[in-house]
């Protein structure tokens, strides 16, 4: 994973005065970033869902620096089986990043683990009847490698894609195999208005007092602490390290990153919310 | 950024583009479908008054078009009383098949909404729809409306697909109407586009939108033929409110779909076929996979308006419901075998109908007291006698009774006692050889319409004047041996006009024999996918009555061209053995060839001929060759186990102008039939085994499996306990040698009478694709042959034309088509010519028993019998002369029923008669007084027996 590799340890992009510069600017008070956003700015992205007509919902986004992410979600009736670990299995994430080998197990868990928060409810809308249920399959796909962590596209084009997503709706009996309605427009949503949404994971890279949203490349180099924060509705549901950190994330910071991004994530969930109404 | 999405406002502007999603699940799977339409403007309307239509028509990538069906001289009637076209929805085609197929009904356009829905409610009503727009002779016309941009309508949201289709309906009359206004405004002419339909809701909205609709009712109603044809719309088209109105609901509610699936998957419920017992109406059983024994479904409720033939979903009873079968001759079969009750079960519902037309008659008992023209309620009683009274709603009621009539079953609903149905057409007076005959054709399901158009299409260009190809160097003879010089000829039953095949032998400057047997080669006209090949395959087979034959081919190659006929040349398949004097083939070959047959004899000639000493020509000389080589092959064969089963079979003799029947007789068998016999079944074996060691996966064999022990039980135990005979069956030579064995001095029709019931016992023989079977269960157990196929009667069978091609491919001649290396296809070809044979065997016995049945008519003759089987409340009498059996009750013995013992051990009924007491056994003769009988159920005149002496004692 591209990003990963150019971290702190594995060498940067910018030589050491330039890292200096960067640092000394973004955490000035108001801090200067690069391209002048601010701190909450995310880049400019282009979005659209319902992209693939034989899913049961996509989404593709494209981020300024080139990076672009599809996600496709598909759904499938499947029998409950008595051995199986039970409802975890009932969601499977799959992450492919175009050149590279293999997924990046770390990417899909991030998804996969704030996906099924208990008490989201989802899990309750997968069941068919008594014997049944539905699989669903996330397949993520990073088409260019972007120049910043992939986790804030992923996440995003995970959410508007879910956000998205329908299913059949069941017109048999519980006790029944499941039979389904035939009008598409009459599937229901798997995350209706009103529930729980699904999660978004954001990326927040800390720089003295400032915190950043969406930061690019350099900025992640620059940072002292670069955090993963996930957020379920107006709720941060994890928070994560990931890179730098060596003396620890102090309280107030986290305090900070967690009170911010709550009003963040909201914005770009009213944002994210619009996409597809203008069609 | 470009997005991949096709934006929806592009296609609204072109409007050429669409595409619609819908959801579709099966077997507990859903998948979202997204289908892409693209939308033309140039599907024509296809009315002849149209030019514009003409002008933008395109042909196909060849440049060809179709020519416009619809009339410019337009259909008009009491209703609609202008010229018009009709478009009929859905429901129309689903419950009025039979009224649209009416000659009175023209000018219909057919929609592709309508078409598709037709074909999702019923493949075979499909198929006919299909068939009456193929043949444009009732110009129907199938419009693409779903594809041209104007009469495309999409999906509202929260609409039902119901609703969309019938919108798009309205729509493209709608259209239609307009569309044929504007062309014809300046011609003066003017057609009216009606649509048809059932639906109160759908011609509401019809009118709403101003099209002209009208019920398909009042439509028929104001034809000349109202009645008939209103008589021919469907039960199931009735007023709803009439079936809400009646309350008692007599019959359980079906099962959803969803539920018996569930339950099918599950194991709780079982599917299976429904079958009624021939004995008793009330009792039917379902075989399922589940259950080794049959599944007995005991009652009406149980029973629950299945039909025999249905396939159906059952839940088995409890098992302190489990019953013995109850009539009561049942009960003697089943008594020494088995003392446990059966598993019953009820039908929870019906998977598929498998509803076809019924012949029967009405009901007399519901004869109207006065005629008229008012619609009244009848009962059909069907002549099948599994199938249960159907009612009927007619207006002809008093022309209808007495005569024979073909029904159609619409509906059977929770409240009807009997199923309901319609009327579809009148075959003539009960008993008039016509309508029997007919009858009997409809009931085994034998096609026996004329040969369509396409069909005859397919026939050699040359008729009648087709001649084998005299030029050397023509194409059709290449790889073909000519054998015009060889002395060759036929040997056929009398009149036989569709001759298969000829036999010719020779001594070889060797000692040894040459011997050909030479195949009417029909595969060189009949190419694999025509229509003549689909014709003859759906035929399957060529059935004989006793005065009619319905051929699986055109006459012209059957009676003709095909035909072997004598002092002409024509083309044959042929097998050329090479043979020592002891009948050992020494080398077979096979070829396509020319022949010239010398001679077309009858048994009787050919017989007459070889005996008559004073012939000495070579074509004799060969006759006999042949004649002394098959009495060998014979003996190999019998000494081989060959079983020889032949039952007596029957030959009406009738009177040569009106072809009344006046007489039965049994048919002779002369050693020029087991002539013949002996070296098609020799030419059957060497062709399978040809076949097979080119095709092992595919090739077309037939077998016969051996008889499971079981089946001999009862006939090895009668033989032991009334004639002290053992019968064994250990193989079918053993089986051969103790029925020869078994024979009685006094009786001399005892061994006969043993053999008919042997054969009984065995299994029926049936055409299979080799790859479906390993190579030990190839026997043919009856024939004593380890491989056998049908070869030699191509003109009668489609299982020989298969045979035949495979030959010709075996041989190089030519190479396999396709279809026949498909062991599917060919599964499939195997199942439909099992079933079209046993249907047409099941033909030719009714029309025997028909002819029977009116020779005998106002005639009582004293016969002598056999008891075949013994009950105690009866036996079976089986009268040689007629080859008939019937049932004597002992209360029909006297008037009062007398008192009888029965010894169930030694197969003995006592009777306590007027002459004292007397007792009469297994295989016993006696005398029996015949006489006809009409059949009350069915309506059939048949054979009534009464018992005159036993065992020389006469009993009066």
């Amino acid at each position: 994973m591209a990003p990963l590799q150019t971290s702190q340890q594995t060498g940067t992009p910018l030589s050491p005065a330039e890292l200096s510069y960067l640092h000394t600017s973004l955490t000035l008070t108001p801090p200067i970033r690069p391209d002048s956003r601010t701190p909450t700015q995310f880049r400019p992205l282009v979005a659209e869902s319902d992209i693939l007509p034989s899913t049961n919902g996509s989404a593709r986004m494209i981020w300024g620096d080139g990076g672009e992410c599809v996600v496709g979600v598909k759904a499938e009736v499947e029998r409950n089986s008595a051995t199986s670990v039970g409802p975890r299995d009932w969601i499977e994430i799959n992450v492919e990043v175009s050149g590279q080998r293999d997924d990046d197990a770390f990417l899909g868990m991030t998804v996969a683990e704030s996906l099924l928060v208990p008490g989201s409810g989802v899990l309750e809308r997968l069941v068919l009847g008594e014997r049944f249920h539905w699989k669903v399959f996330v397949d993520i796909l990073l088409l260019a490698p972007p120049l910043s962590h992939p986790a804030t596209l992923l996440t995003l084009t995970t959410y508007l894609a879910l956000r998205n997503t329908f299913l059949p709706k069941l017109i048999s009996e519980v006790v029944e195999d499941p039979v389904f309605d035939d009008d598409w427009d009459n599937a229901l949503p798997l995350y209706p208005v009103g529930k729980i949404p699904p999660p978004i994971t954001l990326l927040v890279v800390n720089v003295g007092e400032n915190i950043f949203f969406d930061p690019t490349r350099e900025e992640l180099s620059a940072g002292d602490v670069v955090l993963a924060v996930s957020i379920c509705g107006k709720k941060v549901v994890g928070v994560r390290t990931l890179e730098g950190g060596s003396g620890g994330v102090g309280r107030a910071v986290v305090k900070r990153v967690i009170k911010e991004s709550c009003e963040v994530a909201e914005e770009v969930f009213s944002n994210l919310n619009s996409v597809g109404e203008g069609d | 950024m470009t997005s991949f999405k096709r934006s929806l406002a592009d296609s609204r502007e072109s409007s050429e583009l669409f595409s619609k999603v819908f959801l579709r699940s099966s077997k507990g799977k859903c998948t979202k479908i997204v289908r892409e339409l693209y939308l033309r403007r140039d599907i024509p309307c296809s009315s002849k008054l149209c030019t514009r239509c003409l002008a933008d028509i395109r042909g196909d990538s060849y440049g060809r078009t179709k020519p416009f069906v619809l009339s410019s001289d337009a259909p008009v009637n009491d209703t609609i009383k202008v010229p018009h076209y009709i478009v009929p929805d859905t429901n129309v085609f689903l419950y009025c098949m039979d009224a649209l197929e009416h000659a009175a009904i023209t000018d219909v356009i057919v929609l592709q909404t309508v078409l598709d829905e037709v074909r999702a409610r019923s493949l075979p009503l499909y198929n006919r729809l299909r068939a009456l727009v193929a043949s444009g002779e009732k110009r129907f016309y199938l419009f693409h409306n779903e594809f041209r941009s104007e009469t495309y309508v999409r999906r509202e949201p929260g609409e039902t697909v119901n609703d969309r289709n019938d919108r798009a309906i309205r729509r493209g009359v709608q259209w239609y109407h307009e569309h044929l206004k504007e062309v014809t405004w300046d011609t003066g002419k003017s057609i009216t586009v009606v649509m048809v339909s059932n639906d109160g809701g759908n011609l509401e909205k019809g009118m709403r939108e101003g099209i002209t609709c009208c019920n398909i009712k009042d439509y028929v109603s104001g034809m000349k033929n109202s009645n008939e044809l209103l008589d021919m719309i469907s039960a199931a088209l009735e007023d709803e409110n009439a079936k809400v109105a009646k309350g008692d609901m007599l019959y359980p509610e079906y099962y959803s779909m969803s539920k018996m699936m569930t339950g099918v998957g599950a194991g709780t419920l079982h599917q299976g076929k429904f079958n009624i017992s021939p004995y008793n109406f009330l009792e039917g059983s379902i075989h399922v996979p589940s259950f080794d024994r049959p599944l007995l479904i005991l009652g009406r409720e149980n029973i629950n308006r299945s039909v025999h033939g249905d396939q159906v979903v059952v839940r088995v009873l409890p098992k302190d419901q489990w019953k013995q079968p109850s009539s009561k001759i049942i009960e003697e079969e089943t008594m020494t075998k088995n003392d446990n009750p059966e598993p019953t079960a009820r039908v929870v519902g019906v998977i598929k109908r498998n509803w076809r037309y019924y012949v029967g008659h009405l009901d007399p008992s519901s004869a109207p007291s006065a005629g008229g023209r008012s619609q009244r309620n009848v009962f059909l009683i069907p002549m099948d006698k599994k199938i249960p009274k159907i009612r009927l709603r007619t207006r002809q009621a008093s022309e209808l009774f007495g005569k024979r009539i073909v029904v159609s079953i619409d509906a059977w609903d929770r409240n009807s006692r009997y199923p309901t149905g319609h009327f579809v057409r009148s075959l003539g007076e009960v008993e008039t050889k016509e309508a029997e005959i007919e009858a009997l054709l409809l009931e085994w399901d034998v096609q026996y319409r004329p040969f369509p158009k396409a069909v005859l299409d397919c026939l050699p260009k040359e008729g009648h004047e087709w001649r084998v190809p005299q030029d050397p160097e023509d194409p059709r003879l290449h790889q073909r041996v000519d054998y015009r010089g060889l002395l060759v000829c036929s040997i056929d039953p009398p009149g036989c006009q569709d001759i298969d095949d000829a036999l010719h032998a020779s001594r070889m400057p060797n000692g040894n024999y040459e011997v050909g047997v030479h195949i009417a080669d029909v595969t060189h006209f009949v190419k694999p996918n025509t229509a003549m090949d689909d014709e003859a395959s759906v035929r399957g087979t060529t059935v004989y009555l006793v005065d009619k034959r319905v051929d699986m081919l055109p006459m012209l190659l059957g009676t003709d061209l095909c035909s072997l006929k004598p002092h002409v040349e024509r083309f044959a398949f042929s097998v050329i053995w090479e043979m020592t004097e002891n009948g050992d083939v020494v080398d077979s070959r096979f070829s396509k060839s020319m022949i010239k047959s010398r001679e077309a004899f009858s048994y009787e000639q050919a017989q007459l001929r070889i005996d008559d000493k004073s012939q000495n020509d070579e074509l004799t000389q060969g006759m006999r060759t042949l004649l002394m080589l098959s009495k060998k092959l014979r003996q190999k064969r019998m000494a081989a186990g060959a079983l020889n089963l032949a039952s007596p079979e029957v030959k009406i003799e009738s009177e040569s102008e009106t072809s009344d029947p006046i007489d039965v007789k049994t048919k002779e068998m002369l050693e020029t039939n087991s002539l013949v016999e002996e070296f098609m079944l020799l030419a059957n074996i060497s062709v399978a085994g040809k076949i097979y060691e080119a095709f092992p996966q595919t090739a077309m064999l037939r077998r016969h499996g051996a008889p499971p022990a079981s089946n001999f039980e009862e006939l090895q135990n009668q033989l032991r306990v009334t004639r002290g005979l053992t019968l064994h069956i250990d193989s079918s030579k053993a089986l051969a040698d103790s029925l020869d064995r078994c024979v009685d001095p006094s009786n001399p029709f005892f061994n006969t009478l043993v053999r008919i019931l042997a054969t009984r016992c065995m299994l029926s023989a049936e055409y299979f694709c080799s790859g479906t079977q390993g190579y030990p269960e190839f026997r043919h157990y009856g024939l004593a042959s380890e491989i056998y196929t049908h070869f030699t009667s191509p003109i009668r069978r489609y299982a020989d034309v298969v045979a035949h091609r495979q030959l010709a491919a075996a041989i190089g001649y030519e190479p396999l088509h396709p279809t026949l290396h498909s062991m599917a296809k060919l599964e499939g070809v195997c199942g439909n010519i099992n079933n079209r044979h046993r249907n047409a065997q099941m033909a030719g016995r009714g029309s025997v028993e028909y002819y029977v049945g009116q020779a005998l008519r106002g005639k009582v003759m004293e016969e002598e019998g056999y008891l075949m089987r013994i009950f105690s409340n009866g036996f079976v009498v089986f009268v040689p002369r007629f080859g008939v059996e019937g049932l004597i009750r002992v209360r029909d013995l006297t008037p009062l029923e007398p008192k009888s013992g029965f010894d169930a051990e030694n197969y003995t009924l006592t009777v306590e008669g007027s002459i004292g007491s007397w007792s009469v056994g297994l295989f016993d003769r006696v005398v029996v007084k015949v006489m006809d009988d009409v059949e009350e159920r069915t309506g059939k005149r048949k054979i009534k027996m009464t018992l005159v002496s036993v065992k020389g004692r006469k009993l009066e």
